[in-house]
């Protein structure tokens, strides 16, 4: 036998042990390596503090009694885990982004922030957590009275209590409020309750496997042992088997320790996910062993053993101290995480609730620092923690040992749900208002209080023993446990029913007959569309009408010009009254409100009046597309217009060719009609000289007919010029090539003109050292142009003694040759004009030629691969002839 | 390519849909095989075998929701907030 010594000794090491490991998490924690600290493996196992000593040590003493039912308070979790997404989900999604610190605070929050509904809550969640904290207590000293029992050293239930809920207190306070806001999450609470979790969990299967296999002998002996010995209800399903699952799938989303572990310590939604398996996978390893312990512990152990101890009875009355030991370990991790995990989410929502608010309207007077509500919140949480484990405690004290307490598990579920209908409509109903809330919260807890709570006292408790059996003044109507005359069996089956329905209708009921006020519109679009994305496309301004927008812009834009607005906005729509709301009309009228009170002020007003969530992804997307394709269009367009610049200009210079090329023509034919014109007039009025009957002498008539001779030759001779020059330039021209010497081409050019030289009495020059190189090249054509060059210079030079320098010099398989004059020379402006046909020089002073010689020899060379140009020249003309050699 | 992406973003997000309708499936299941008179239909009648029956019917089922949320919690976790 385990002596109260030995047994307090592996309790305080063992508690030692949750302090070190609670101590290295919270350092690991500062040290930002939080690592398997955050995995979903923990938050798993923190939720397991919905296991209670309640359950491992209830559920074998309800099996003793009742058989299959206490299954049912483990099927309600799993139920709501499973369906995770649907619910659970949203729930930590808005925990996180509304940084919710307690289920006081959800409700608060979603209601307009309404304290008055945190209030309540908050002593709704008071008064229905404190029995069950005494209840814990209850089972942990009973639990070491199982090892006192008959040992000389008997401690009194209530010291032992009293160091237990100190001890309990002082862990809390240690890791529970290091941190002020409780997003900040409890690394050191939850890894202990996580490592606490584990303990339970091995005590009750190890103490499970001895049963099956060490005490009853296998399998098939449990099973034939069960049958036995307890209890089988004719039909599971009945309805306190739905009231139970009802209640436990409640109580896991609203008791307040169940609040803070699934939602407050979440630190990742992907965590949900693994605990939606592996938490209902826990409750089914923890279910599993209950039955065949409680059927040995009937048979093995003496009759009136209380089957609430028989996880510790058992291994004792086998002499497995160690087995007992573990299984006790086990048992008190249950209650201390319970108590622990409590504690912290009462003391977060009394302090948040009631002591700061009374604080702040204390000091209304005096503004207060930060680090002064700082202090203030850290003290009420410390002092909270103490007075919730004393209240337990307290309680225990006053009822301790009655088996009211026994029951008191149940009804403590059945208080906290009294929140639910508030809370499904916090998350999926638009219109439940803070009024509906409030009386929804007090009707359920007047009644759960009238029909469950009291009467679990037996009578002893406000509610009198004749009060239970005929009603208050004998009104059977409102008898406690069959109300208006309804009777139901089971009496947490009566107030399960009364309490929830009676709270939903008039949640219902009231939410509909009263508005919520503006903020409560914004909480309610935060919470319902907590998910953005997931809200449907038309969810711009969907918690707005355009009603409301209207007034808004009317109270800041003035009548007229809110009415204009809208009325503009409306025919753009195509539609008759308001406009409907869209991106566009917002963004106009936050503009327009910009104006007015300034942006930032704009921008809040906008988003309040239509919520957060308003403008979606699909929105914004669609938008981006709207932008990417008009800068397609523009640039398309762009592009275009470049094309079309281009091929204008084109155009332009095309067309200006052509102007440019008729204007030619049109010279070319008058030049060309007056060039002909002139030896035709004096060759038609010399012939008719001829023909008149005037009598010529022979003198007079060789004259004239020789006029009229050059005349015809200077006709035949220009018509051939133009041909030429007209053969030229269209390419036709047949070239004879044939290898000759630039020296026999200059010296036929040279004879050809000798005799104009001469008469000039000019003098050329000839630099003859390059002079023998050797020319693929037609010569007759060759010279035409040098003949050409020698008497242009010869024939418009004005000095008394012409010159004419012709020098030459090879480059880059090139020759070039030079005819430089003492002339007049040609003028700069003048230069780009004279390789155009019939052109004569302004200040030329004879004009026997017709102007094409140039013009043609320009052609020619360029018809010999060759060019022709004039440069210019301070001293009479330069004229460079280019030409490949062969 | 832009339409290449917004259907493919189309495609999948009616797959996370449709996965997550299945999910409504599994706690209707349950609540169907569990907290509905389907049971009564293991334990109505008298006979000694029952009760293991009754054992094996309850946490049978139970295993097999949780195989099916095990699945389902993969399957899901595509559409969690990843922060």
């Amino acid at each position: 036998m385990l002596s109260f010594n030995v047994i307090a000794t592996i309790c305080l090491i063992y508690v030692g042990t949750l302090f070190a490991v609670a101590g290295l998490a919270e350092r690991r924690a500062r040290q930002g390596r939080l690592g398997f600290l955050q995995s979903p493996l923990i938050y798993t196992l923190s939720i397991s503090v919905y296991c209670t000593a309640w359950t491992f040590y209830g559920s074998v003493g309800s099996a003793a009694l009742n058989g299959f039912e206490f299954l049912a308070i483990y099927l309600g979790p799993t139920i709501v885990f499973i369906g995770w997404w649907w619910f659970l989900r949203k729930l930590v999604r808005i925990g996180r982004t509304q940084r919710i610190t307690s289920i006081a605070d959800l409700i608060s929050s979603r209601y307009g922030k309404s304290n008055t509904l945190g209030v309540i809550v908050t002593l709704l969640a008071i008064f229905g957590s404190t029995p069950y904290i005494a209840l814990q207590l209850q089972s942990l000293t009973l639990s070491f009275t199982v090892f006192t029992e008959g040992s000389s050293s008997e401690a009194s239930p209530t010291i032992t209590a009293l160091f237990i809920a100190a001890g309990l207190a002082l862990f809390t306070i240690l890791f529970g409020t290091r941190n002020l806001d409780a997003n900040e999450r409890h690394h050191g609470v939850v890894t202990a309750i996580a490592l606490e979790a584990i303990v339970k969990l091995i005590a009750l299967i190890s103490v499970g496997i001895f049963v099956v296999w060490g005490v009853t002998g296998g399998l098939s002996n449990t099973l034939a042992l069960m049958e036995t010995r307890l209890p089988l209800a004719e039909g599971i399903f009945a309805p306190r088997w739905v009231t139970l699952t009802f209640l436990s799938a409640t109580a896991i989303i609203c008791l307040p320790r169940m609040f803070q572990v699934i939602v407050v310590e979440n630190s990742a939604e992907k965590h949900l996910a693994t605990a939606s398996w592996v938490f209902p996978l826990y409750l089914l390893l923890m279910c599993i062993f209950v039955m065949p312990i409680a059927a040995t512990g009937l048979n093995i152990l003496p009759k009136g053993a209380n089957p609430d101890l028989f996880v510790l009875t058992i291994p004792l009355a086998e002499n497995r101290i160690t087995l007992a030991a573990l299984a006790f370990l086990g048992g008190f991790s249950s209650a201390t995480s319970m108590v622990i995990v409590a504690a912290i989410a009462l003391s977060t929502m009394a302090s948040n609730h009631i002591v700061l608010p009374l604080w702040l309207y204390a000091v209304q007077k005096r503004n207060p620092e930060s680090d002064d509500v700082r202090t203030v919140l850290i003290r009420s949480r410390r002092i909270s923690i103490a007075c919730i484990i004393g209240f337990g405690y307290l309680y225990f004290i006053l009822t301790g040992g009655t088996s009211a307490l026994a029951s008191i598990g149940l009804i403590a579920f059945l208080g906290v749900s009294q929140v639910l209908p508030a809370l499904i409509g916090a998350l999926f109903w638009r219109n439940a208002t803070r009024k509906g809330a409030i009386w929804s919260i007090s009707t359920g807890f007047l009644i759960w209080a009238y029909t469950s709570f009291l009467p679990s006292f037996g009578g002893d408790f406000i509610l009198s023993q004749n009060v239970l059996q005929n009603g208050p003044y004998n009104i059977s109507f409102l008898r406690p446990q069959a109300l208006f005359g309804i009777t139901i069996i089971d009496p947490l089956t009566h107030a399960v029913f009364w309490s929830i329905f009676l709270n939903t209708i008039v949640f219902v009921f009231v939410s509909l007959i009263t508005n919520p006020s503006p903020l409560e519109r914004l909480q309610a679009q935060k919470f319902i569309n907590v998910y953005g994305q997931n809200s449907n496309l038309r969810s711009v301004g969907e918690g707005v009408t355009p009603d409301d927008l209207f007034l808004l812009a009317q109270r800041i834009l003035g009548r007229d010009d809110a009415r204009l607005l809208f009325t503009q906005f409306s025919k753009k729509q195509g539609r008759q009254g308001l406009p409907e709301i869209n991106i566009e009309l917002m963004e106009t009228l936050e503009r327009k409100f910009a104006g007015s009170v300034g942006a930032a002020t704009a921008h809040s007003m906008i988003t309040q009046a239509v919520g957060n969530q308003s403008i979606t992804v699909e929105d914004l997307i669609a938008v981006a597309d709207e932008t990417v394709q008009g800068i397609e269009y523009s640039t398309r367009l762009e592009e275009q217009s470049k094309e079309l610049t281009k091929s204008a200009a084109e155009l332009r210079i095309v067309n200006n060719k052509l102007t440019k090329l008729s204007t030619q023509k049109d010279d070319f034919l008058s030049q060309v009609s007056h060039e002909l014109r002139t030896p035709m007039t004096s060759i038609r009025s010399f012939s008719e000289i001829l023909q008149s009957d005037r009598i010529l002498n022979k003198k007079q008539l060789q004259y004239f007919s020789t006029i009229i001779n050059d005349e015809s030759q200077r006709l035949t001779r220009l018509l051939d010029e133009i041909l030429d020059l007209s053969f030229l330039e269209s390419g036709q021209v047949k070239l004879n090539l044939s290898n000759a010497n630039l020296s026999t081409v200059l010296q036929t050019a040279l004879q050809s003109t000798q005799q104009a030289v001469f008469n000039a009495n000019a003098k050329i020059n000839v630099n003859i050292d390059w002079i023998e190189n050797t020319l693929n090249t037609d010569v007759d054509r060759l010279s035409q142009v040098f003949i050409n060059l020698i008497t242009n210079a010869v024939k418009y030079n004005n000095k008394e003694h012409p010159e004419l320098q012709i020098s030459g010099k090879k480059t880059n398989g090139n020759l070039n040759v030079m005819f430089h004059d003492n002339g007049p020379g040609i003028p700069k402006s003048e230069q780009p004009i004279i390789f155009e046909k019939f052109t004569k020089l302004s200040n030329a002073t004879t004009t026997s030629g017709v102007g094409l010689g140039l013009a043609i020899s320009q052609e020619i060379m360029k018809n010999l691969g060759g060019s022709l140009t004039c440069l210019d020249s301070e001293d009479g003309a330069k004229f460079l002839v280019t030409m490949p050699i062969a | 390519m832009k339409n290449n992406t917004s259907t493919k973003r189309d495609i999948d997000r009616r797959k996370l849909r449709k996965i997550t309708e299945l999910s409504l499936g599994i706690p209707i299941i349950a609540i169907c095989l569990l907290v509905s008179p389907l049971l009564n239909g293991f334990t109505k009648s008298d006979g000694q075998t029952e009760f293991a029956f009754v054992m094996i019917y309850i946490f049978g089922v139970w295993g097999a929701l949780i195989l099916m949320a095990f699945i389902m919690s993969r399957l899901l976790s595509n559409g969690v907030d990843k922060k």
